[in-house]
């Protein structure tokens, strides 16, 4: 698998829109917004696995990007801070869910339709769904340190610096994370088996 | 190699991430394990099929009303003026290390020259019999401060803060002509002070926690236990104690406290100050556990004292329809016992 090498092509160009916003100039915020917003977007969905949730969550995050940008000091590049933003976000959130008791996991089946027969879709809808539910089997750690390196491709040293954790917890998160999903998925009439044989 | 090794292996190569073992004995090991050769490919099945979880896209009234707040929150940051850096605000210059040194080295020399000068110069603290002798030869025991101020100037002395003690209540002064500014705070010395309950020292400190100087409740509730314990071993409670006592029955807020100040004060000696302080509690309590206390303490000194004012008490508390039946029936046998 080929690393994501997108986050240090554009460190320069995002040092610049982070001036521009230091300037008071709304184009540096709506650049950003524009390369990262579907990543962050992405990440807080499954993480939150609830649409409206990761939308505010996103939005929250640009935002604090903009009031907080005297903080960011360089060291890292601008994707890997706007994802920590996200991640603490997202934990500060869950937080609260917890202790409102509330439970989304199933509000992610959001029907789509893309002119395909209705049994392909409800077969894909199966498959996100199952999928969704393993994935909240994860505790927010391994669940964040997955999603960073499945669906965006980061490396561990830079998931490590995003969550401020060693790169072994990295390690140790994924590889846990992955032992959890495998079980969860080889179990019987699972409708992973569905999605992984077709 | 271990199972768990190629396993470990597997998820890092799923994460493009240089696998940790060389490949030889990763294949040597696959070759002749049936049971990794399974789980790496139920692990390869697990990482394709999270693909089946498709990507969120960002919808156009989403991407509309952030861009929007984000436009509104930048140009906010420049009306707050929070573009450019205050003036009152200088970069910072990390010390050297030689400068660190020195200062270090100097707070050392410091704090050395205070603890030879205390040591030196501060006698023991005496709390009582210890430094002069009155006309008629009683011991009269030193006053010592046990709050005082002091303005020190820092280009003469330097406070030891060496053992980090807590500073409190610290106040900063504006800077005076010469451009000399204060920076007040209260730092705690711990006294203890030993003696005999009935000492004036310690009578006076035990007085002085019962009334009320004890912060909470808690306090002055602890200092009224000493003196109970002190009462039951028999020594004689100092007039200041009955009289503090006497006045924490009569008007402190907390009722646990009242009660504490009834049962010290049922277990001295009557006398008619604690004859009132129960008359009065009597009468006037709210709290109906005090008022037991009270007339308990009454009935059993009624027999001893048998004066009209404990009497009256007494009679008018049994014939009180609404007062507590115990409170009215103790009343009462107190009266019988006296007539008898």
């Amino acid at each position: 698998m080929v690393k994501s090498s997108a986050m240090r092509e554009s460190a320069t160009t995002d040092a610049e829109d982070l001036e521009r916003i230091r300037r008071g100039e709304p184009s540096g915020a709506a650049s950003l917004f524009e390369k990262y917003s579907a990543s962050l977007l992405r990440f807080t969905d499954r993480m939150l696995q609830c649409r409206s949730d990761a939308e505010e969550i996103t939005q929250e995050v640009f935002l604090r990007m903009i009031t907080r940008v005297e903080q960011y000091d360089g060291s890292a590049p601008v994707a890997s801070w706007l994802f920590a933003i996200a991640a603490n976000a997202c934990r500060d959130r869950l937080r609260k869910g917890r202790r409102a008791g509330n439970v989304s996991i199933d509000a992610v089946a959001e029907p789509s339709d893309k002119g395909e027969p209705i049994e392909h879709r409800l077969m894909d809808e199966e498959r996100k769904r199952a999928v969704r539910r393993a994935l909240s089997l994860l505790s927010e750690e391994q669940r964040e340190a997955l999603v960073l390196a499945r669906y965006h491709g980061m490396p561990y040293a830079e998931i490590a610096r995003t969550l401020q954790i060693s790169e072994g917890a990295v390690k140790t998160r994924i590889f846990r994370a992955m032992e959890t999903l495998k079980a969860r998925f080889t179990e019987g009439d699972s409708p992973w088996n569905a999605a992984t044989s077709s | 190699m271990e199972c768990r090794d190629v396993l470990v292996a597997e998820v890092a190569r799923l994460s493009g991430e240089p696998v940790p073992v060389a490949p030889e004995p990763l294949e040597a090991h696959l070759a002749v394990c049936a049971s990794c050769r399974t789980e790496t490919e139920a692990l390869a099945a697990t990482w394709d099929g999270l693909e089946s979880d498709p990507d969120l896209e960002v919808s156009e009234d989403f991407r509309r009303d952030t861009l929007e707040k984000m436009a509104a929150a930048t140009i906010a940051r420049r009306g707050s003026g929070s573009l450019a850096v205050p003036r009152n605000i200088v970069a910072f210059r990390p010390r050297s290390t030689g400068r660190i040194l020195l200062q270090a080295a100097t707070l050392l020399l410091a704090a050395g020259a205070g603890y030879f000068a205390a040591r030196v110069s501060t006698r023991p603290i005496l709390i009582a019999g210890g430094t002069g002798i009155s006309g008629t030869g009683a011991v009269v025991p030193e006053r010592i401060p046990v709050t005082t101020e002091r303005t020190v100037d820092v280009s003469r002395s330097l406070p030891d803060l060496s053992t980090r003690p807590k500073l409190a209540n610290v106040a900063y002064k504006a800077a005076d002509p010469a451009g000399r500014i204060g920076v007040s705070f209260d730092v705690t010395t711990r006294y203890t002070l030993v003696g005999r309950p009935e000492e004036r020292g310690l009578a006076e400190l035990l007085a002085y926690l019962v009334s009320g100087a004890g912060e909470t409740a808690g306090a002055r509730g602890r200092a009224i236990d000493l003196v109970s314990q002190h009462v039951k071993e028999a020594s004689p409670a100092s007039p200041q104690i009955v009289k503090v006592l006497a006045q924490t029955l009569k008007s402190d807020k907390n009722p646990g406290v009242r009660k504490k100040a009834a049962d010290a004060l049922a277990q001295l000696p009557p006398s008619p100050e604690i004859r009132d302080a129960f008359v009065n509690a009597l009468k006037t309590d709210s709290n109906p556990a005090v008022r037991i206390l009270a007339v308990e303490a009454l009935a059993r000194s009624a027999t001893d004292l048998k004066d009209e004012t404990t009497i009256q008490t007494l009679r008018d508390k049994a014939g009180d329809e609404g007062e507590n039946g115990y409170i009215r029936g103790q009343a009462a046998l107190a009266l019988n016992r006296i007539r008898s």
